[in-house]
């Protein structure tokens, strides 16, 4: 953790990915980033359960107002994801470029398989 | 309309996931440091509370639909 730290400093990177905002030592109470995620993780625990109740519903009504609330429930997840990501609190690992040319080519040698032309 | 034992389950279930949702947010966007993330959080907190309102409805079956602005579980506004 200090390691990382000191590195961050020593780099000084403007980069998208940079982490903003954040104390520079970072103690055991929750910061912004600690919040930010719990309540993403909140919203991902809660999307998975609506979908269950969704496809159970036994009337029209409920059905609507789950579903309702399951896509608010979705936007609110990507709201959470896009500000944690422009705030470089969010990173990902780019995948093998020729590890998806190589999945392209597998499966676009499936056409022969397709029923519909 | 009539409801399922499965739908009053259900319904129960996400009544008590909406309003632990909406307190956590509430809590969390008073904690804040970046003003963005506490908007962010706050309006969370907002739509949790609301999604809490509808389905309460459904389980209104006396007819009177409670107004969502009102009723207690309404949290007091941000201090700005």
């Amino acid at each position: 953790m200090q390691q990382q730290n000191n590195q961050a400093q020593n780099q000084q990177q403007a980069t998208p990915q940079h982490s903003t905002g954040l104390p520079q030592v970072k103690g055991p109470e929750m910061n912004d980033r600690d919040r930010i995620n719990d309540v993403l993780a909140m919203e991902k625990y809660m999307t998975t359960a609506y979908n269950i109740a969704v496809n159970e519903a036994s009337t029209d009504p409920l059905y609507q107002t789950q579903m309702s609330i399951l896509t608010n429930l979705h936007r609110a997840q990507r709201d959470l994801y896009n500000a944690m990501s422009a705030k470089g609190w969010y990173k990902t690992d780019p995948a093998d470029v020729q590890k998806v040319n190589q999945a392209f080519q597998q499966f676009n040698n499936y056409h022969t398989q397709f029923p519909y032309s | 309309m009539q409801l399922s034992t499965k739908d009053l389950n259900y319904l129960k279930d996400e009544l008590s996931w909406e309003l632990l949702a909406f307190k956590k947010c509430h809590h969390y966007a008073q904690e804040c440091q970046d003003q963005q993330v506490k908007q962010l959080i706050d309006q969370m907190g907002r739509m949790h509370q609301q999604h809490y309102q509808q389905l309460l409805n459904h389980l209104n079956t006396g007819g009177v639909m409670p107004t969502p602005a009102q009723g207690p579980t309404n949290p007091k506004p941000m201090s700005q």
